[in-house]
């Protein structure tokens, strides 16, 4: 059957019924231009409610709508902000090159660790390796930039005036 | 120097906190303001879980922190219960004699339960709106094993309006895992002409509640309990005996807000979108405490501390406090042990329920375990 058969097939079936029954005219034309896609879908949405899956499609989107439902513009924007920051760190050549080195420096220094005795020599023994003088030093320079800056205002100084007074009037 | 306070540890209180915190860290860094939460008790409890301890689904470790890690670190933690708040003097007095000096006060104590207005409820009663008295429900519904169980909503309002629906759900489940369901005949009352005081939220339950075979009683408003022959009484002249009730208390903001004058007919009068304090310059109020015509939810009071803590910062920097609150409220229904629905709404747009299903259940589930990222503010 052709498009345009289709058509007026549509508009003939209607003949006869009441104006509030009558499908619209762009109605038919869009049912006889997508006649092959409608057939397919049909059988698709035939074949999802035999099975259930069509009422677990709508269960799901449903979460949708509740997620949606829930956001608000702050926690949108909250979202985005920390995202961001995450996604600096991930962009960072640096902590890049240094989570790459991470993993192989975590599994040797357990496979090694096993087998050191503790005690001074020994320490003394690791200080003398340059490699564990650059670790160190490393180390040691994380700790001076890790410090947190002076607070002028001192948050967590206070617990409870129970516990500690705490400055109020 | 501004001094902000916040009277109230709860989701309220905790999320406009940390979002100061955040928002206001170059200030506090730099001495220009201090922020200063004051609590009652060290521990942050998650109310909702309450519901789930009724039916022995919880434990403390689970709706339980300690509230200073729930703090961000430039937040001062005060553990002083508020006695009074001296608005005259801008300070809040606290149990311990201490008064703590404010520039901007933030209340968010929520609400509280006082079923001793009922007579003979707290005698005849059970309810699961306090850690106690979910625990005590939880042994008597173990023990249950066939009768009348009444949940009764005695005082409107009241925090978690959907928690009385999802109670009766419950226990519609809880008894037919149990196979003691036959047993149980389990009635449901409200006191207005339809089953809850949301039109859309009535109009999904009843069909609800009767496909479960549970009994409703609408304008049904209780007088009086009489603890001996166990029968409520209601203003109406009608009588319900039962064998196991649960009824919901009155509701009411903690005392120190009305002897300190902040109450109006129980409640603190806030303006329904920047959520200032009527009358009282320089004090905002959220969640239970406000005489909104909102929901006495966490959804709330968390949605309502965005907008409190925009227009507290703004204040901080000098400008005007623009962000508005437009009664977002956003709330899950259990509809039994496995399957939930949601409500979202707003002051101008009325909840329309989905079917219920496994797959907003679970949401719920792993919401109840992600709660510890809303209070930080971080959802």
């Amino acid at each position: 059957m052709s498009r345009e058969d289709m058509r007026r097939d549509v508009s003939a079936s209607a003949d006869g019924l009441p104006a509030e029954l009558r499908l619209p005219d762009e109605v038919g034309q869009a049912l006889a231009e997508n006649q092959e896609s409608l057939g397919r879908a049909l059988r698709l949405l035939g074949r999802m409610e035999r099975e259930g899956t069509l009422e677990e499609l709508a269960d799901l989107l449903a979460i949708v709508k509740m997620v949606k439902g829930a956001l608000s513009d702050d926690m949108g924007t909250g979202a985005a902000r920390r995202l961001e920051s995450l996604g600096s760190l991930a962009a960072d050549p640096i902590l890049n090159e240094l989570a790459s080195r991470l993993p192989a420096a975590l599994r040797a220094a357990e496979r090694e660790a096993a087998n050191v005795a503790p005690g001074w020599g020994g320490l003394l023994k690791h200080l003398r390796d340059p490699a564990v003088r650059r670790g160190l030093a490393f180390f040691l320079a994380l700790a001076r930039h890790l410090a947190p800056q002076p607070m002028t205002n001192g948050a967590a100084q206070n617990e409870s005036p129970r516990s500690q007074p705490s400055p109020a009037t | 120097m501004h001094d902000i306070v916040i009277a109230g540890g709860g989701v309220g209180g905790t999320v406009v906190a940390n979002l100061l915190a955040e928002e206001l860290a170059p200030e506090i860094s730099l001495g220009k303001v201090r922020i200063r939460l004051i609590t009652d008790r060290p521990e942050h409890v998650y109310k909702p879980a309450f519901l789930y301890l009724a039916f022995g689904r919880t434990a403390p470790t689970a709706y339980r922190r300690p509230q200073r890690e729930l703090l961000h670190p430039r937040v001062e933690l005060v553990v002083d219960p508020v006695l009074a708040v001296d608005t005259s003097q801008r300070r809040v007095i606290g149990d311990s004699g201490q008064a703590y000096a404010y520039s901007r006060l933030v209340l968010a104590p929520g609400a509280q339960v006082v079923p001793e207005r009922t007579p003979g409820l707290a005698e005849a009663g059970e309810q699961f709106y306090t850690e106690e008295g979910a625990a005590r429900l939880y042994r008597r519904l173990e023990g249950f094993t066939g009768g009348s169980v009444v949940v009764s909503v005695i005082g409107v309002p009241h925090m978690c309006p959907v928690a009385p629906l999802e109670m009766i759900f419950m226990l519609d489940a809880f008894f037919r895992q149990r196979g003691r369901r036959d047993q149980v005949e389990l009635i449901y009352t409200y006191p207005i002409n339809r089953v809850h005081s949301n039109p859309a939220i009535a109009e999904w339950a009843a069909p609800e509640l009767e496909s479960r075979g549970i009994r409703t009683e609408t304008f049904f408003n209780v007088e009086r309990i009489d603890p001996q022959q166990k029968v409520i009484e209601t203003l109406e002249g009608t009588s319900l005996p039962f064998d196991l009730l649960i009824g919901i208390p009155e509701h009411a903001a903690p005392p120190f807000l009305e002897s300190s004058g902040l109450t109006d007919a129980g409640w603190v009068p806030t303006d329904r979108h920047t959520l200032r304090v009527k009358g009282h310059e320089g004090i905002y109020a959220l969640g239970d405490v406000t005489d909104l015509p909102v929901s006495k939810a966490g959804s709330v009071a968390h949605y309502q501390a965005a907008t409190v803590a925009a227009n507290l910062a703004a204040e901080v920097r000098g400008l005007p406090p623009a962000a508005r609150y437009q009664g977002k409220t956003f709330c899950f229904i259990e509809t039994g042990t496995d399957q939930a629905t949601f409500v979202e709404f707003d002051y101008d747009h009325p909840p329309r329920p989905v079917r219920p299903s496994r797959w907003i259940h679970w949401a719920k589930m792993a919401y109840n375990q992600s709660y510890w990222l809303t209070a930080r503010g971080v959802i």
